[in-house]
């Protein structure tokens, strides 16, 4: 999931009792680099402008995110699990179709209940996924597709190579992750970024898509099935003359675009 | 991950402070000269919306760009202006060329 971890640097606001939000200082240091940015009107790729810092979702916007939410240098930043075979349950558990929230209710149980193991039976994951979460004091939902997800996790913990998962390289990685029934380029690609910090894969999800395609590195008709690859090299080259590192900015991106979801889709409905 | 959405009513918005609670304090960006020459501490400016994806202005009483709003998360406002609130911001500081501002909810 894309979590805020503790590796975050995260914007401290300085917010008072009467909830304001004191941004005076954090200008103070930022002024010069912002004042040093290209000028709004100078392409920072064929056909797509800079743009203005401080107008939502221009490459300068998405600067500046990157600058005020800084993640440390750790290599382990993005990591959610204690181990591969963890992250992997966990990235299956919150693919396609459930939201991140979901996703980490499963994984919790799955844990709690000891079920991420070599040789783990078809039944118990079944059963631990097909039945209810609660939510809050009355609320109780069911995991989508539970039956689907519990095979995928069932065949994945009874193959025979899982001690020899290629850990050593992240494309290496993620095609091995590929041979795995229900994981497709974009899970595999958000294991390999969390677990190796991986500069050379996109985790092109709904959100860096709808991102894409309103800040510009997106043409707005595509087919992702067909693309995927072709859309990971316009999103990595836009980080490399955005000079972010793919796998922080993915995080940044993806975080701003699900908190503001609602905003996203009325932006996007106006423009296709 | 979908972030669509999805039976679970996750992404229900930006969990954020009342609209009419807000108060931020910040700078204006690209600064008229001309116009923040003419501006006192104490002045009144009005926050526009320009489009759907902003910027945020801040407009004098006669609806002069003074500059734009600089701000770390521009969807704060933004979101809430969609939602009809309207804001004002009054000048806390003049610095050469620089102007802090304090916005504020004015239809609260």
């Amino acid at each position: 999931m894309r979590l805020q971890t503790n590796h975050q640097l995260t914007l401290p606001w300085v917010v008072s009792k009467q909830n304001v939000i004191d941004e005076t200082d954090l200008w103070k240091d930022l002024n010069q680099v912002i004042k040093h940015f290209p000028n709004e009107n100078q392409e920072l790729l064929p056909g797509l402008k800079w743009g203005f810092c401080y107008q939502l979702y221009t490459p300068a916007f998405w600067k500046l995110q990157y600058l005020l939410n800084s993640f440390s240098v750790d290599k382990n930043v993005h990591r959610i699990s204690a181990n591969i075979t963890e992250e992997i349950v966990l990235c299956i558990l919150g693919g396609y179709g459930i939201p991140s929230e979901m996703g980490m209710m499963a994984f919790e149980r799955f844990k709690n209940e000891e079920l991420i193991r070599k040789g783990v039976s078809f039944e118990m994951v079944s059963i631990a996924l097909n039945r209810p979460f609660q939510v809050g004091q009355t609320k109780s939902i069911r995991y989508r597709f539970a039956n689907q997800k519990a095979k995928y996790i069932h065949d994945f913990l009874n193959r025979n190579d899982l001690d020899v998962i290629p850990e050593h390289d992240d494309l290496s990685l993620r095609n091995w992750l590929m041979t795995l029934k229900g994981i497709g380029p974009k899970t595999a690609s958000w294991i390999t970024r969390n677990w190796l910090r991986s500069e050379r894969v996109a985790i092109l999800d709904v959100h860096i898509l709808r991102a894409g395609m309103i800040t510009g590195f997106f043409s707005r008709k595509f087919n992702i099935a067909t693309e995927y690859y072709d859309l990971e090299n316009k999103y990595l080259a836009f980080c490399k003359f955005l000079e972010v590192r793919p796998s922080d900015m993915d995080a940044i991106i993806w975080s701003y675009m699900k908190k503001n979801n609602k905003l996203a889709l009325n932006i996007l409905s106006s423009i296709t | 991950m979908s972030g669509s959405s999805s039976d679970y009513s996750f992404d229900s918005g930006p969990v954020q402070t009342s609209c009419a609670d807000i108060v931020l304090r910040t700078q204006l960006a690209s600064p008229n000269p001309a116009v923040i020459a003419e501006l006192g501490v104490g002045d009144i400016l009005t926050i526009h919306l320009l489009s759907a994806v902003g910027p945020l202005q801040a407009l004098t009483a006669d609806n002069v760009v003074a500059g734009a709003i600089l701000t770390s998360n521009p969807a704060l406002l933004i979101n809430c202006i969609n939602n009809g609130s309207e804001f004002q911001a009054r000048v806390l500081s003049i610095n050469g060329g620089d102007c802090q501002i304090s916005i504020y909810c004015s239809n609260r």
